[in-house]
């Protein structure tokens, strides 16, 4: 008799999706048949010192084999083995320390399935074993492998009971406990991601199940989940977790149980804190996006503005008391975050989002984003700086980029992490402007910079410093140092994409980002994948960005060093011809390439009159940029068709890309015997990859007065140190 | 107490000469510091558009990250920030030893001179008390020492319950009175040896010990008139820096006039610092004076210049010999209050 029980069939995997809940939005996205689905019971328990660490759980994994191979073994992430001992990967990687927060020592965190079989079939139990897929460190216990009785074929499904028992640790590096909080992330054993020959790139199928290393995150395939979640009595509707709450239920123990549901997701994150201040809004589509946000969107994308869609979502704020007065900015952040990110990349497709602020000493906690559910992070004494908003706003953007479309965060951060920034960078101009820097020498906010800093200025500081040691497209763990890391899949990814937006222009840039939003959702893109995009959206290849600036570690840095005016000769004030006639008569500016990477950059020369001449890079041919000339008159700076000069065709430049200079002639037809003024290249600053954008200008400026005004100042802060000093004497 | 504030700022207010004195040496000791930084300006800034937005309140924040940027090149915030750090600490080590010259003029010249200020015996106060006043400069620094051990002590006490903590709570108000406990911890030592300058200078004492243990006797004695003396002219000032600094703040130097105005209540601030300085060092010899138990008016010692060879053209040009001449002469009171009553004879600390 055939053993039907060892692989449920497709009908019942059916059966228990269908018993998630209706309610659940996502539904009627058209989201993939589910592969990994979760039917988890957890408990967590106080140990002796009434921290909830102790946690235990049965697990029902659903797992349907959508590729067309045989699968003949199981592979699961146990990520918090990674906090098991110092043996493990990611302490020998981070050294006990994660964006700049410490391992407390012997507060160790680690996770032990106590029994695995499969539904109504055989124990596999023993048959566990712990693999390392990245390097020889046999210490490592953060991938498990199981081998199954029978292999598995395209199509069939295989349902797992686990039985599991954790120690959750004390929170450094987004997961674990302090005081009566906890954030319970990476907390299930998790199965990995079964990639088929040519998914991603990919050579050979096989799974794709990544140690835990200090600077990789995560990758999973979507699923539904129904989690009960069972806490101590002093929670009581102090909870927070992914989905939809379905439940409360106060058991004879003591305790109280919570269910969560949430349909086509790929990971589930709770948490919880006696001393939350929770707090419900819900964010109305119909006041926060009016038909005047819509209509712009329609054109750019060049959609209709009926296929917008957007429904109400409920939020929770899980807030800190003592951050109370804050509430506000949080839920705006979220309502902003919410409108734009949806204007952009498409509907959220969830009815749900949880915002968790963590307690003071937890900040390890802080800016993690799982879906539906994001950390935040604010200080104390909020200020004019936009600190709660922007750690809101990049959360929240990662429900797109990874939470939707689903990257690799192991093997390309940037796919997330950059696109996250290039979100948060847009997002946060849009919304609010300028950010501030302020001074909070012991937590009070001092002094306001004075500099109003644009939202790429952060990401600029500290990158362009130093020679890059990677390419972007580098996997997470293989990256020279942790700063390459953050360089790279962070600053460098956002300020590349900003950088293509002024290459492909913005309405372009709207439209790559929307299609691969749209077009990946729920799926498991490849940066191959976005460069198709990228290619068919703009309708030209561009691989020669993605070679210099993905794939390369070149540096950008163009400057203009000088410009010279022609000037007739002359005796006793009295223009004289040239004592050759067929001297060019031409004013000319020069350009130096300084870093190894080409860009084809505009720019703007300022005439005498105020008349501009632009020169416009038309196309990469041949190895060379071929430049036009664009006269614009003084009475007409905003021309919508820019005057070409009298000559079009004469009007044209050519500057070969090996080059590292080239000097550009201004001819008397176009400049009309005006002198220059002043030379820009990229005058918006959007090249953000620019790695010096000061020299990118030349004027006949001498900055006296700007000079004296700022080195005024400075003395007098150093005098009034110095007389501080002296009052020692 | 008062009748010395009211001294002090009265004496201050006349001493114009030596007010101008002063800020004249601070802004000559500024003035090379900053040229580092006015010509890192102007080399980042000339013949680029950046210069015409680096103006009024807002700096050019492609300029400011460009800037940053260059100066963080191949290294990273830390090792910058640690590295101005440490040339901060070289220049104010420099501007105190250099301050302590000047002390010995500003003393020299209340307690020693008549009203009228010579910029040549300033200098020879300066050079004759330049060596005593380091030595205590030296003897003042384990107080200071110790402040900070306190200081240091509680903020671990205070950071190690924060460490436990799960709100912050009122930690930022605990450590903000930790600062203002800093503050007047380090006021106190700088009283006492405000004190022992003045002593020494007084008794022309050689023995700083000595001069510290009787300065430490005399605070021990009028604490509660000395202390508030200090902390009050300390406040006066500081609150009317703190008020012209924020009118500085306030211009927008957006043209060179404006520029020039900012400097100018920049440059009142600084002279409103030395006055408070000096009202407070006025105040305090008046303080000082009116506490001795009362002795004969006699001849004043005169001050035994250490650095003979520095001050030989002051020597030759026979300045100091009319100078002695005067010493030699009774002292005229500084203050009607407080006659002048210090019989050489009846110094027992003068070595």
């Amino acid at each position: 008799m055939r053993k039907l029980s060892v692989y449920v069939t497709l009908f019942s995997a059916a059966c228990f999706l269908a018993g998630a809940s209706s309610a659940v939005r996502a539904d009627q996205e058209p989201a993939p048949n589910p592969i990994a689905s979760y039917k988890i019971d957890a408990r967590l328990a106080l140990d002796e010192r009434q921290r909830p660490t102790k946690l235990t759980a049965n697990e029902q994994l659903t797992w349907r084999n959508a590729s067309p191979d045989t699968i003949n073994e199981l592979q699961f992430h146990l990520y918090l083995n990674a906090f098991k001992n110092r043996q493990s990967t990611f302490f020998k990687e981070s050294k006990g320390q994660l964006r700049g927060i410490k391992f407390a020592d012997g507060e160790w965190g680690n996770i032990e399935i106590t029994a695995l079989k499969i539904v109504n079939g055989a124990d596999l139990t023993s048959q566990l074993k712990f693999i390392h897929p990245d390097d020889e460190n046999a210490e490592d216990q953060t991938v498990i492998s199981v081998a199954l009785p029978k292999p598995l074929k395209p199509n069939e499904t295989v349902v797992l009971d686990l039985q599991f028992a954790a120690r959750l640790p004390r929170v450094y590096a987004r997961t674990g406990y302090w005081g009566n909080f906890a954030l319970v992330a990476q907390w299930f054993p998790k199965i990995g991601v079964w990639e088929e020959k040519g998914e991603r790139q990919r050579a050979v199928a096989g799974w794709n199940c990544h140690q835990f290393h200090a600077n990789t995150e995560f990758y999973a395939d979507f699923g539904n989940y129904d989690v009960t979640l069972t806490v101590p009595a002093i929670y009581k509707g102090k909870l927070g977790a992914t989905g939809a709450q379905q439940t409360e239920q106060a058991n004879s123990d003591g305790t109280v149980s919570y269910r969560f549901t949430q349909n086509n997701v790929h990971d589930f994150a709770w948490t919880l804190d006696s001393n939350y201040l929770v707090l419900k809004r819900s964010f109305k589509a119909a006041e926060w996006i009016k038909p005047e946000d819509i209509k712009p969107m329609s054109e750019r994308l060049k959609i209709p503005a009926e296929s917008f869609q957007f429904d109400n979502v409920e939020i929770t704020l899980l807030l800190q008391p003592e951050h109370a007065s804050q509430a506000e900015r949080h839920f705006r952040a979220a309502f902003n975050s919410l409108k734009y990110c949806q204007l952009w990349y498409g509907r959220y497709p969830y009815s749900t989002l949880t915002i968790v602020d963590p307690p003071f000493n937890a900040t390890g906690a802080e800016g993690m984003e799982y879906p539906t559910f994001i950390t935040a992070g604010t200080a104390w004494w909020a200020s004019e700086d936009q600190n709660p908003e922007t750690v809101i706003v990049h959360e929240f953007a990662h429900q797109y980029w990874q939470g939707l479309v689903a990257s690799n965060e192991a093997e390309e951060a940037w796919l997330d992490e950059g696109f996250t920034t290039y979100t948060e960078i847009k997002l946060m101009q849009t919304a609010y402007g300028n950010n501030r820097f302020v001074l909070r020498p012991a937590n009070f906010p001092v002094w306001s910079f004075p500099v109003q800093l644009p939202h790429t200025a952060p990401y600029r500081i500290n990158t362009f410093n130093r020679p890059f040691n990677d390419p972007i497209q580098t996997p997470a763990w293989k990256y020279y140092d942790d700063n390459s890391y953050a360089t790279n899949a962070y600053a460098r990814t956002g300020l590349m994409l900003h950088t293509l937006a002024a290459w492909l222009g913005e309405a372009t840039m709207d439209r790559v980002m929307h299609t691969y939003a749209t077009r990946w959702r729920f799926k498991h893109p490849s940066a191959a994948d976005f460069y198709a995009v990228v290619n068919e959206v703009s309708g030209q290849d561009q691989s020669w960005f993605f070679k210099q600036f993905i794939e390369g570690t070149g540096t950008l840095d163009y400057e203009i060093t000088g410009f010279k005016n022609f000037k007739p000769k002359t005796v006793l004030g009295r223009p004289i011809e040239a004592a050759d006639p067929t001297a060019p008569r031409e004013n000319t500016f020069t350009v130096r390439r300084n870093g190894e990477a080409w860009y084809p950059h505009e720019f703007r020369v300022t005439l005498a009159d105020q008349s501009v001449v632009k020169i416009l890079p038309m196309l990469v041919k041949n190895e060379q940029v071929e430049y036009q000339y664009i006269y614009v008159p003084s009475d007409k700076p905003k021309e919508p068709d820019y005057i070409v000069g009298p000559e079009p065709e004469a009007h044209k430049e050519s500057w070969p890309l090996k080059e590292r200079w080239h000097r550009f002639r201004i001819p008397p037809s176009l400049s009309n015997d005006q002198s220059i003024v002043s030379v820009e290249l990229d005058p918006e600053h959007r090249v953000q990859l620019e790695a010096n954008q000061v020299n990118n200008s030349y004027a006949n400026t001498v900055a006296i007065t700007s000079t004296a005004r700022w080195a005024g100042s400075l003395m007098f802060w150093l005098q009034s140190f110095l007389q501080m000093v002296a009052s020692l004497a | 107490m008062f009748t010395a504030f009211f001294h002090g700022t009265k004496r201050a207010s006349r001493s114009l000469k030596l007010l101008a004195s002063l800020f004249a040496f601070n802004l000559l000791f500024a003035l090379p510091l900053i040229i580092p930084v006015f010509s890192l300006i102007q080399l980042t800034t000339n013949n680029r558009l950046a210069a015409r937005t680096l103006m009024a309140d807002q700096l050019n924040p492609v300029w400011f990250t460009d800037l940053l940027n260059n100066q963080l090149a191949d290294g990273s915030l830390i090792a910058f920030a640690t590295e101005t750090f440490i040339q901060l600490f070289v220049i104010a080590g420099l501007y105190l030893l250099f301050n302590l010259m000047l002390t010995g003029g500003i003393l020299g010249h209340l307690l020693h001179d008549t009203e009228r200020f010579s910029m040549r015996r300033f200098w020879a106060f300066g050079g004759a008390y330049f060596w005593r006043f380091f030595r205590l400069l030296l003897y003042a620094a384990p107080f200071y020492g110790l402040v900070f051990l306190a200081f240091n002590l509680a903020s671990r006490w205070l950071a190690r319950g924060m460490s436990q903590a799960t709100a912050l709570g009122h930690y930022p108000w605990y450590r903000l009175a930790l600062y203002g406990a800093l503050v007047l911890g380090l006021a106190l030592v700088n009283m006492v040896f405000d004190y022992a300058r003045i002593h020494t200078v007084k008794h022309e004492v050689r023995g700083m010990w000595r001069a510290t243990l009787a300065s430490l006797k005399f605070c021990a004695l009028n604490f509660f008139k000395a202390y508030p003396l200090y902390v009050l002219i300390a406040g006066l000032g500081f609150a009317l820096y703190a008020f012209l600094a924020w009118v500085r703040d306030s211009v927008i130097q957006d043209s060179m006039f404006a520029v020039g105005l900012a400097t100018a209540f920049g440059h009142v601030a600084l002279v409103i610092k030395l006055w408070a300085k000096l009202a407070l060092t006025s105040a305090q010899c008046h303080f000082y004076e009116a506490r001795q138990p009362a002795m004969a008016q006699a001849v004043m010692p005169a001050p035994t210049f250490e650095f003979r060879s520095a001050t030989s053209d002051v020597l030759d040009s026979g300045v100091l010999a009319r100078a002695q001449t005067v010493f030699v002469e009774p002292m005229k009171p500084v203050a009607t209050t407080a006659p002048l009553a210090i019989a050489a004879t009846n110094r027992t600390d003068q070595s």
